[in-house]
């Protein structure tokens, strides 16, 4: 194995770049190292200007999820020599605007992922007395949903969002299922209304690249899926009992 | 775009290329899945066709034979089986994704709902081959 390995890093500097380019590092390719680690051995030894998000080093916050050689990946979680003899090209996450170098905009998931209201929605404002109980099976039902980390992968992998960018994209509508399935939340019916337009589940069209990028196998796909067989009993349900009320 | 200042970056907005089918080998799928409706539709034309020419008489179904062995019809045929056998495919390993019966809190294997699709296929099969031959 060779002892070192060309890494091609997306940069893009808004005071200077009309648009993004590919600078080379040559960086050691170490058995043990993450594609994270080389990027932190450039920015420390090489070029103390590449602009990236990291935290954790351990595949928890969510926060190094970028585009290498074309997938989507937590860069703390990928090990670099898999791409060996390389080059191994690193760009920021795809669909959203870059504000520089691996560094993306992520305003319009949080402005989405808000309008999901991703919490536990009670009628009774009043305090419980005591923590709502939960079986395993009701904790079953939506605890995969849970492990959602915000990372944004599946926003990038999913070409309908970058073709409609109002899509309420992949991880906003699994955790608003996630809340759906919880047997302590009330707030089924104010999420119906948002994710049952156009822009919601029905954008969905079943490509499935967003479970299969997923780090930790939340499965977004299934989550939209599940909710239009949920969202079409309900219009059955108001269309044939519309006295009903909901 | 927003000009640069300090309290409003200008940000890069990527275009999002037509070709974006052909990047990865999963989007090429879902289009050829998607693409593949147009032969459901196509056979489902030449089936009603078939009936058609059946009830018309037997001078009428044998201008609809005729017309089958045309080379051209048959080279639709086989493209047009090819893209069926995708679809049924695709869409029958896409139950799982829609469905996932959970036991316990548990997701049950994937099987569980895609093989329910195959047995239903391969009896239809049987069902039609065991006519077709025995006629």
């Amino acid at each position: 194995m060779a002892d070192t390995i060309v890494i091609e890093v997306a940069r893009y500097s808004p005071e200077s770049d009309a648009e993004p380019r590919f600078q080379k590092y040559e960086v050691p390719l170490r058995g043990d190292w993450m594609v994270l680690d080389a990027l932190n051995y450039i920015k420390d030894k090489l070029d103390g200007s590449l602009t990236y998000r990291w935290s954790c080093r351990m595949g928890i916050c969510g926060s190094c999820g970028m585009v290498v050689n074309g997938y989507e990946r937590l860069t703390c979680e990928t090990l670099l020599a898999q791409f060996a003899p390389g080059p191994v090209r690193v760009e920021p996450l795809r669909h959203f605007p870059i504000a520089r170098d691996l560094v993306i905009d992520m305003t319009d998931f949080l402005d989405k992922l808000t309008r999901v209201k991703p919490w536990i929605v009670r009628k009774d404002k009043t305090p419980p007395p005591r923590e709502y109980i939960q079986t395993p099976e009701q904790l079953g039902a939506f605890k995969q949903y849970s492990n959602c980390i915000n990372c944004m992968l599946c926003y990038s992998a999913c070409p309908v969002y970058g073709i409609d960018p109002h899509f309420i994209g992949p991880a906003a509508l699994a955790l608003a299922e996630r809340y759906n399935l919880d047997s302590r939340d009330q707030g089924a019916d104010q999420r119906l209304d948002i994710l049952s337009q156009h822009d919601g589940i029905w954008d969905c069209t079943v490509i499935g690249e967003c479970s299969e990028v997923c780090p930790k196998e939340v499965d977004p796909s299934l989550a939209i899926q599940e909710f239009k067989l949920t969202a079409t009993k309900e219009w059955f349900k108001s269309f044939l009992m519309p006295w009903g009320g909901k | 775009m927003a000009s640069y200042s300090d309290f409003q970056p200008r940000e890069y907005h990527r275009s999002f290329s037509n070709l974006w089918w052909l990047e990865r080998f999963n989007y090429l799928i879902f289009i050829l899945r998607e693409f593949s409706s147009i032969f459901v539709g196509y056979f489902l034309i030449v089936t009603l066709s078939q009936v058609c020419a059946l009830a018309r008489g037997p001078e009428a179904y044998a201008a609809f034979q005729d017309w089958m062995r045309h080379p051209l019809v048959i080279l639709v045929n086989i493209i047009a089986f090819a893209f069926l056998v995708l679809h049924t495919v695709t869409w029958s390993n896409l139950v799982p994704k829609a469905f996932f019966p959970r036991s316990h809190g548990h997701r049950l294997p994937e099987m569980t709902t895609a093989l329910p699709s195959y047995i239903l296929w391969l009896v239809a099969t049987i069902v039609v081959a065991a006519f077709i031959l025995g006629a």
